[in-house]
């Protein structure tokens, strides 16, 4: 029975399969955690779903349990047991520091949110990596979080400390708290800033993928604003300049890893150029964006052998809608995927359908994607409906979310996935058949 | 409804009296635009409050930091689910901040901003800079100065502003689109002391497209604050 074994078969986060591929430090202190929501009993192993080829680029990572070792990239800076201590003795520095400093700010401000959420995932039996749900898939889970911002600052903004702490517990009784962020930024000179800590830094003007994100967290195109806040930052050191229009920053992170970005507003348009390096090679990507009229929005963003254009469009009632073409080269050809679609189809003992659920990773078994997204507004209730479709086969994933806000301050929310595709298509093979979730959340 | 931080920006340009012998609509709109920023650096408390017909309110409320002509930063305070978003102005150029996506992102002047207002509405602070001023009539007491889009792409391609005629207030404005119809008006209500200076401290905003919502805004706290320049950039955006 392949659901007995100590590892699950395949992993699911809150609004798609999340591939929980990091290295085992960040595992420790996010993927866990995430992985609690749905499997909360089982949050201290896990299998990866993500074959190596498939894996995203931005997360080049070690999956600890399929022993599968792929270089890090962005992750590094999270990787390694010999960092572990420093990073958490500069973390908690930084946390005394912000205490004690607190009482020093002129300027100190505290917000955030906290919230609750139930999640239904029926097994797709149809699916050739759950027959029989051989995954054991939880029918239904629950969970909550609360995560808060935290910034002093003096008035003069001379310095200033930042953190971002977030805790989790899921059904099980499982809990964790993280730092997603922890920094001190100093500004020494008008024109020049200088952070040390745990960062979040975004690249890219991509709202569902960004290719030229070499040290961001890892996005999920059908959760792209991370609506838990669930992602974290890298250690680094950052000193950004400001330098008539240019901005430049740089970055020196673990590992011997360097990176850097130079932006500016050129003619109206946004233009950064980005680049990274490490032991393992240089990455480099430009990304832009630019308003035409008052209502239309176009952005892209190129790095080797990744490629996204998109834009958005405001219409009169408020309605926007975003739209961007996508191509990952390290996603699975034709040939590929045959192959993957042979493996799984004759999979039949948990060894194959283990090793069929290891390749599958979603939204990372082709080349080329289409995402779009509606959003429409009207009075205290938001209705979003996003779609990313599998451009060979059509398979497609599509996630509505209806939002109320009910006070200032209290929100409710209902999530539906649905997948969608022909027999042996990329997305009719998720173990589960949809996710609905719906929750509370309070904002402080 | 929507809302208008910008329309009560576009208040301060008149809040203050002015007086002179030459009432060309040019030299009105100059005078005026003198007080477009009533301090070269500031900070301000806005509130906005709209009302619909059925008798229901909203609320929110925003730090706006200045600097010289066209520069602004938009600060949420309330409500609790808006706090910690940023929006940045340089010109005709937009960027939010959103806690959650750690970066600014370019957005259009159209784009919906919060539960009242558009990017427009907050963007288009600047009378002299996207308007030329075509011509002044008197109506009763007050001046009426038509203004006319510079740019296509202002969010009103035509203004018409009342303003006192013997200090200098501003007392109502109409805001129209392209195809002529009138979709806006702002009526001044208030005026109060800030800063030492004399500004505008109520503007009633009437949605005509939707009548019987209206929005009203409050002005508190008008500060001189030196704001350093690279608080004004995409990339200080949420850093500072």
């Amino acid at each position: 029975m392949v659901g007995t074994s100590a590892a699950p078969v395949a992993c699911i986060s809150h609004d798609l399969i999340e591939p929980p591929c990091l290295p085992p430090q960040a595992r420790t202190d996010v993927a866990q955690t995430l992985l609690a929501v749905l499997w909360p009993k089982r949050r201290a192993v896990s299998a990866c779903s993500l074959s190596s080829r498939a894996r995203p680029r931005t997360d080049k990572s070690v999956c600890a349990t399929t022993n599968k070792s792929v270089s890090a990239t962005s992750d590094k800076a999270n990787s390694g047991a010999s960092n572990v201590l420093p990073r958490r003795l500069l973390v908690v520095g930084l946390l005394l520091a912000l205490i004690s400093t607190t009482a020093h700010a002129e300027v100190f401000k505290v917000f955030g949110s906290a919230g609750a959420e139930w999640q239904l995932t029926p097994a797709n039996t149809a699916s050739a990596l759950n027959p029989d749900n051989v995954a054991q898939l939880p029918y239904s889970t629950g969970t909550s979080d609360a995560v808060a911002f935290l910034d002093a600052t003096s008035d003069s903004r001379a310095w200033k400390l930042h953190l971002k702490l977030r805790g989790d517990a899921a059904e099980g009784g499982n809990q964790g708290v993280d730092v997603g962020e922890a920094f001190v930024q100093l500004n020494p000179r008008p024109w020049l800033d200088v952070a040390l800590g745990r960062i979040i830094e975004k690249w890219g003007t991509g709202y569902a993928w960004n290719p030229t994100a070499f040290i961001s967290p890892k996005k999920n195109p059908a959760d792209p604003t991370d609506r838990l806040s669930a992602n974290q930052g890298l250690d680094m050191v950052r000193a950004a300049l400001f330098l008539r229009g240019t901005n430049v920053s740089l970055y020196a992170l673990d590992h011997g890893a360097v990176a850097a970005r130079v932006y500016r507003l050129v003619g109206g348009t946004d233009v950064s150029l980005l680049f990274r390096r490490d032991g393992t090679g240089t990455e480099q990507g430009i990304s832009a964006a630019r308003v035409f009229g008052d209502a239309l929005e176009v952005h892209g963003e190129v790095a080797r052998r990744h490629a996204l254009a998109g834009g958005q469009y405001t219409f009169k009632n408020d309605v926007n809608v975003v739209v961007e073409l996508y191509r990952g080269g390290d996603g699975l050809d034709a040939s590929a995927f045959r192959a993957f679609r042979l493996a799984a189809d004759s999979a039949h003992d948990e060894a194959t359908i283990r090793a069929a659920n290891a390749a599958y990773s979603p939204l990372l078994m082709a080349r080329n994607y289409a995402f779009v997204r509606l959003d429409w507004p009207h009075d205290k209730l938001d209705a979003e409906l996003i779609t990313i479709t599998n451009l060979r086969d059509r398979s497609l994933l599509a996630r509505l979310t209806l939002t109320r806000k009910v006070r200032a301050n209290v929100s409710v929310y209902v999530i539906d996935t649905e997948f969608a595709g022909a027999r042996a298509s990329e997305l009719s093979y998720m173990q589960v058949r949809r996710i609905t979730t719906a929750g509370a959340r309070f904002y402080f | 409804m929507k809302s208008i931080i910008a329309i009560t920006l576009i208040a301060f340009s008149f809040a203050l009296p002015m007086r002179g012998a030459d009432d060309s609509a040019a030299s009105v709109l100059a005078r005026a635009d003198v007080f477009r920023n009533p301090i070269e650096s500031f900070s301000v408390d806005i509130e906005l409050t709209s009302f619909t017909p059925d008798g229901r309110t909203d609320m929110s409320r925003f730090r706006v930091y200045g600097k010289g002509s066209d520069r602004s930063i938009v600060e949420f305070t309330f409500p609790q689910t808006e706090k910690g978003k940023y929006l940045l102005m340089l010109r005709d150029a937009m960027w939010i901040y959103i806690p959650t996506a750690s970066r600014p992102i370019r957005i259009s002047p159209l784009q919906r901003l919060m539960g009242q207002a558009s990017n427009g509405d907050v963007a288009r602070t600047n009378f002299s800079i996207d308007y030329d001023a075509k011509s002044v009539a008197e109506d009763g007491e007050a001046f009426v100065v038509d203004l006319v889009a510079k740019d296509p792409a202002v969010a009103y391609n035509r203004v018409r502003l009342w303003i006192d005629k013997q200090s200098y207030e501003p007392r109502r404005a109409d805001f129209y689109v392209v195809s002529g119809k009138l979709i806006k008006r702002a009526n001044y209500l208030r005026y109060g002391t800030m800063a030492g200076r004399r500004v505008v401290t109520e503007v009633e905003i009437d949605d005509l497209l939707r009548p019987g919502n209206r929005t009203v805004m409050r002005y508190a706290n008008l500060t001189p604050k030196e704001n350093a320049e690279k608080m004004f950039t995409k990339d200080s955006l949420g850093k500072w």
